[in-house]
């Protein structure tokens, strides 16, 4: 099956506006509370997770559950071989620049030295660096092949952008902002990568929906508008060529396809059908109801990641509908919790000018002094020195930017010395645009210390398992203190919380 | 210990499965009647039992926040276990210092020496937070656990759940809950997430009596007025202080006072005026800027007191450091700039709780026509007030402007109006 044969149907009618955030809501001065005022920021990944299915969708928004589409020949290899793509991705580009500078001779021996003395830096352990190997090997040995191996002063590696996009299809038009990360960026050949460990030897296709991944990203740099694109990156990106890189091949995608439109509408409709909350209880339904028949019928489910979707439920806890109902409410909140943090931040830094950024508490200009492999010495002005100096520690993470909101280089950073009017950040590695202007960006200014809200999939991810976990028999039940304290709060069984013990003599003060 | 700390200790030792009931202890400690004494010693108890029976078991204490993690682990100590007994787990690697028994370390302890790892595993006390419980999972390797909560009012129902998933395959002896349900909340922007895990059993109707500590042992009963006027909003019962802090002030509590020379400042400072109302309407509506919101004249005015107070007070020739708090970042970093080191410290009220000073002074900041005073008077937030109030042992001296919180009948500042015990001082234009 290729991305293109994808057959879908719309939900009700294709969604035709996009609510954003109004002024007062991107100035902070509306009360955060409950329902965002406004629809989620649609990212790259989201919507391709959609497209392969809505209900993946519905467990990446409300479970917490990412979706990795597993090819179906691969099936077993990728499973026992998840985490890995962030490692792969990071040392490919490690290895292009290295190579690219000199640093390292592009010899598979030289290089495969290397990777293990990166990887090893990295914490990974022989199995790791051995499943890695799987496939970064085969992915060396067929970019020296092509004469591919390096990167040139013009390549940039991870580069994130954002654009109001439009999309039309079957009569609809959708405008949109839409943000991605392009892999690999190669200004003098003009071409974007996306790179992916899926992908067999010997496939006549790229990867199912990475094909449709890299028109999306396409779709967003040729949206924008010139005058958005940082001096570094400004290009003619209409006629940009798009290739999809796997261990073993490279495939370039053609940009104009129809399909990939319809798909990006239908995608959208969905979307904004589950988080409006006027909407999400039939359209969740709906999903459910079309998505298991579908997924058996097209055998879906071997190529999706998400183990927990299938899972067997178990006999106890008895009171399973009772935890379901109140669980329910949870993952939404922890679901509006986020557009509210990040969503919300995605559209300030799109919609809100510099200063206005800067009034936020959001941006902090600073210039470059000296850049390390992992670690950067910026200056800032002293207003702005004095307020990150009176940050608590655990407020101190923050991200890098260079170039602009709309396309640039981001780092996650933490500040981790201040001294007079500079500050050290240490970064994992990712190859900086030689420019001296950076950005520090504080995605989670706020009033209170709140958790971070990757911390909210994290919990809707536990909430989820702990509703579908449980026991079948009865014997096991009784004795298990978990299912008993379930089954106390959301069952049949009395809870006692200590303070009538006594007075009921069920316990005698010594 | 009191009768009611007894009977606590006696229930947090037994465990959860029984045969008519299930048992989750909930200890419901309001500020300074020492829930966390009361919580260390049932641990303490509990282990040497163990011991005695000849049983091998664990206690995972979760704390919302580090600080209350380490307060954890000093109470401990100070009832006589062993550092290396009572390991803290932190995610930050620099504050390890194994001769303490605190480790900074990974999520799964990767990378952690082999000895290292036993000697954590092995550990009968292991206090970490409740977003570090990966840690001391991966350190009980399946091992057969006592846990308990601490902090329960910043612990949302669906935290709590979330942790109960991480801890399902230790099979818990016993879960228990300690905290006070009027400290501050749990911080979201959702109504679902709000009730904390003991809010949340009780309108299930699934909660009997929890066990409540009534003698606090911290505050001057003019200060515990206040608090006990604020609980009253709630419906929550009355704490009344022991008989040896009823009548704490700063004179005797061995500081020496030497009267300043300003009328006003004498008032407000007095130690035996230990609840002080200072109206600061007269100096006119604050400042806000996007979400910051400071007072400058009010800043100015909490230092002044700050550093005479520091001036007026001595023990043993050393001054008094009152502590600051402010309900506001912004605020609190104007006044961190402006007041001296050695006269006392500034910080906002959530960082505060679970701390205790001999001084407070806190600076309410919002001063504004339309009587507004944002979070203050939230529904869910208003425990900023209690928490702050509740600090002092044997001074409170509370900036606000009169007009914006008593005059805008904003229920937890009307309390503090209402309060028979505290001194008013208005009218009177401070020279700053």
């Amino acid at each position: 099956m290729t991305s293109s044969e994808s057959h879908f149907e719309l939900p009700w009618a294709p969604v035709r506006a996009w609510r954003l955030p109004k002024p007062e809501v991107l100035k902070g001065d509306v009360f955060e509370a409950d329902e965002p005022p406004f629809d989620p920021f649609p990212t790259v990944t989201l919507l391709v997770k959609t497209a392969f299915c809505p209900l993946a969708m519905v467990h990446e928004l409300f479970h917490g559950l990412s979706c990795s589409i597993v090819d179906e020949e691969v099936e077993a290899v990728a499973r026992s071989r998840r985490g890995i793509g962030k490692y792969f991705h990071l040392l490919t580009a490690l290895i292009k620049h290295l190579v690219g500078e000199g640093d390292i001779q592009a010899t598979p021996s030289a290089i495969f030295q290397q990777i293990e003395i990166e990887a090893r830096s990295y914490g990974l352990n022989r199995q790791e660096i051995r499943d890695l190997g799987y496939y970064i090997r085969p992915w060396i040995q067929n970019r020296i092949i092509d004469g591919d191996l390096a990167s040139n002063k013009d390549t940039y590696f991870e580069v994130q952008v954002a654009s109001k996009v439009q999309f039309r299809s079957a009569g609809a038009t959708i405008s949109t902002y839409l943000l991605g990360k392009i892999d690999e960026l190669d200004l003098r050949r003009n071409r974007i990568i996306e790179r992916t460990t899926r992908g067999e030897a010997g496939s006549p296709n790229p990867p199912l929906y990475k094909d449709y991944q890299i028109w999306l990203l396409w779709k967003i740099i040729s949206s924008l508008n010139h005058n958005a694109i940082p001096e570094l990156w400004k290009n003619d990106y209409s006629s940009t060529r798009l290739f999809v890189e796997t261990p073993h091949s490279s495939f370039e995608i053609e940009k104009n396809n129809r399909v990939f439109e319809d798909l990006t509408v239908w995608a959208l409709s969905w979307i904004r059908d589950v988080s409006d909350p006027d909407t999400r209880g039939r359209t969740i339904a709906r999903i459910y109801q079309e998505a298991i028949p579908r997924c058996r019928n097209e055998m879906k489910y071997r190529m999706c990641g998400i183990e927990l979707c299938r899972f067997k439920q178990r006999t106890y806890p008895t009171c399973r509908s009772i935890i379901r109902s109140n669980f329910r409410w949870y993952y939404s909140s922890f679901y509006q919790d986020t557009m509210w943090k990040k969503d919300k931040f995605y559209y300030q830094l799109m919609l809100c000018s510099l200063d206005e950024l800067k009034e936020l508490g959001i941006l902090y200009e600073c210039r470059i002094v000296k850049g390390g492999r992992d670690e950067l010495r910026v200056s800032l002005n002293p207003d702005d020195i004095e307020i990150i100096r009176r940050l608590d520690p655990e407020e101190r993470r923050c991200i890098v930017l260079i170039g602009s909101p709309c396309f640039g280089v981001q780092t996650d950073a933490w500040i981790t010395s201040i001294e007079n009017r500079e500050c050290t950040l240490w970064y994992e590695w990712k190859k900086m645009p030689s420019i001296p202007q950076a950005s520090i960006l504080f995605p989670e200014a706020s009033i209170f210390r709140t958790l971070p809200v990757f911390l909210n999939q994290l919990r809707q991810r536990r909430l989820y398992s702990l509703q579908k976990w449980g026991r079948d028999k009865d014997e096991e039940a009784v004795t298990d203190p978990t299912i008993q304290l379930l089954e106390a709060i959301f069952g049949g069984r009395r809870l006692e919380t200590g303070g009538s013990l006594f007075s009921t003599g069920l316990m005698i003060a010594k | 210990m009191n009768k009611r700390q007894l009977e606590a200790v006696e229930v947090l030792q037994r465990e959860s499965l029984q045969q008519d009931y299930f048992l989750l202890p909930i200890v419901e400690g309001p500020p300074g009647t020492g829930k966390t004494l009361t919580g260390a010693i049932a641990v303490a108890k509990k282990l040497i039992n163990l011991v005695r029976e000849g049983r091998e078991s664990r206690y995972l204490i979760l704390c919302f926040t580090h600080t209350a993690c380490l307060e954890f682990k000093n109470k401990l100590e100070e009832i006589g276990m062993d550092k290396m007994d009572a390991v803290y787990l932190t995610p930050y690697s620099k504050d390890t210092n194994p001769e303490r028994g605190i480790f900074g370390v990974p999520p799964n302890l990767s990378g952690l020496q082999v000895g290292v790892q036993r000697w954590i595993g092995n550990s009968p006390v292991i206090i970490t937070t409740l977003l570090g419980i990966s840690r001391a999972i991966a350190a009980f390797k399946k091992k057969r656990i006592y846990l308990m909560i601490d902090e329960f009012s910043q612990v949302s129902a669906a935290d709590f759940f979330a942790c109960i998933q991480q801890v399902k395959d230790l099979r818990p002896y016993q879960f228990s809950l300690l905290g006070d349900p009027l400290q501050l909340p749990v911080v979201t922007t959702q109504t679902h997430l709000r009730p904390n895990i003991c809010t949340f059993i009780n309108p299930h109707g699934k909660g009997t009596e929890t066990i409540g500590l009534k003698t606090q042992y911290r505050m001057h009963k003019d200060i515990c007025n206040a608090i006990n006027e604020m609980r009253r909003i709630f419906h929550a019962f009355p704490i009344e202080p022991a008989d040896w802090v009823a009548d704490r002030t700063l004179t005797k509590l061995n500081y020496e006072w030497k009267p300043p020379q300003d009328r006003i400042l004498r008032k407000i400072l007095d130690p035996d005026n230990p609840l002080v109302l200072v109206d600061t309407s007269y100096l006119g509506f604050e400042e806000s800027k996007g979400r910051e919101v400071k007072f400058l004249p009010e800043a100015k005015l909490a230092v002044k007191i700050a550093i005479e107070a520091a001036k007026s007070y001595t023990k043993n020739g050393e001054h008094l450091n009152p502590q600051i708090l402010t309900p506001y970042s912004a605020q609190r970093n104007l006044i961190s700039s402006m007041l001296p080191k050695e006269c006392g410290e500034c910080t906002t009220i959530y960082k505060a709780q679970g701390a205790e000073f001999p001084m407070v002074i806190i600076s309410f900041v919002r001063s504004n026509p339309n009587r507004f005073v944002g979070f203050l008077d939230d529904g869910q937030l208003t425990e900023q007030v209690y928490v702050g109030c509740s600090r002092a042992k044997a001074k409170l001296v509370i900036l606000l402007s009169f007009d914006t919180f008593f005059g805008g009948g904003h229920r937890m500042f009307q309390a503090l109006e209402r309060t028979s015990s505290a001194i008013k001082i208005q009218g009177e234009n401070i020279p700053l």
